[in-house]
């Protein structure tokens, strides 16, 4: 992974892309990814940490005072010194003044060219870039195996009793368990997803806003992050 | 819908926009489709009543139904799709309804749409 970004999904539409070769047009959908400017809050390296990555915070939100050690963390990273740090520390607690609400690792094949209290935002992602999202997908509560494991289930009619059962679950004396990892009805969705390869269809740097090919997971508002 | 997707959409939408004429549902409409077919690209033509209207700005579609061969065949434009170059009224529709389904359930004579006469 050569970089990566915190974002927010914004919405879902389409635009028009115009083929110049011979002027065939195709409608393309996309997913609106608002990326406001992420700050490099820590750099991990190989001969420190054993591998090299970066951290990012990310969504400066006024309501989230954040915990002592995260400002603490945050404001070392971003050159203040101790007293200051103590000071402001105090004043914000006080006052409420945000913090980054998202914190997050990104792991990295070179980060020579990072240094902390960086911003790193749109410009580093071209049109045509192929990138990986990742989101968490919408939870869709307590579900049976036909919704969360695709099974079939049984007939409708013809005075079944059996339609979106699981069925058997096992066998019988021998082993007298159910095998571990075996699919049953449960939680279905809030999963972390990756969506892999997918263009970078425009990028609108005055507006901070990636657009991607397609659908990502989660809903409007969600945090995603992009990797490429 | 947020602010942020709307300056998206209009971002887009203002290369797109192009001198299409006004129409409603029920009109008689004939659409003309720029087809491409390797290096060639030739106009195709596809006529019928609008049976719908759906989206704002650059979501927006509209599906024209026609029956042909006693088979009735729905198309879905793009309003603002470079591709559509054309749209021609032929004729106006009197309808009481924005949406004309029911037409998928009638045959022959009751599946006509009577036509607006302007007083």
């Amino acid at each position: 992974m050569k970089t990566g970004v915190i974002g927010k999904k914004v919405g879902m539409t389409h635009i028009f892309v115009k083929n110049e070769e011979n002027n065939s047009v195709q409608q393309i959908p996309v997913t609106v990814i608002k990326v406001e400017p992420n700050f490099v809050l820590q750099i991990k390296d190989t001969k420190k940490d054993g591998y090299n990555a970066i951290q990012l915070g990310a969504l400066k939100n006024k309501w989230y005072r954040g915990t002592k050690p995260v400002l603490l963390h945050v404001m070392t990273a971003l050159g203040m010194s101790k007293e200051d740090i103590e000071k402001e520390i105090k004043k914000r607690i006080s006052e409420k003044i945000f913090t980054f609400q998202i914190l997050k690792e990104f792991k990295l094949d070179d980060v020579s060219q990072y240094n902390i209290g960086d911003s790193v935002d749109v410009s580093q992602f071209q049109k045509g870039d192929i990138v990986n999202v990742i989101g968490k997908s919408k939870g869709k509560g307590f579900q049976g195996v036909m919704k969360r494991h695709n099974f079939h289930g049984g007939p409708a009619t013809h005075g079944s009793h059996l339609h979106r059962a699981p069925g058997s679950i096992g066998m019988c004396a021998w082993p007298s368990r159910v095998l571990p990892g075996k699919k049953m009805p449960g939680r279905m969705g809030s999963d972390k997803i990756t969506v892999k390869k997918i263009p970078i269809i425009d990028v609108i740097p005055e507006k901070n806003v990636i657009l991607v090919k397609g659908g990502i997971p989660g809903p409007t508002n969600a945090v995603v992050y992009i990797q490429k | 819908m947020s602010n942020l997707m709307k300056e998206i959409r209009n971002h887009y939408e203002k290369d797109l926009k192009k001198d299409l004429p006004e129409f409603n549902v029920g009109d008689s409409v004939k659409v003309w489709i720029r087809v491409v077919e390797g290096s060639k690209s030739r106009l195709q033509a596809f006529q019928g009543n609008v049976i719908r209207k759906k989206g704002k700005g650059i979501e927006a579609t509209f599906t024209v139904r026609r029956v042909s061969m006693d088979v009735g065949v729905e198309r879905t434009f793009p309003l603002l799709s470079p591709s559509v170059e054309k749209i021609e009224v032929l004729k106006r529709g009197k309808v009481r309804r924005s949406k004309l389904y029911y037409l998928r359930d009638r045959k022959g004579k009751s599946a006509r749409i009577k036509e607006l006469r302007k007083k």
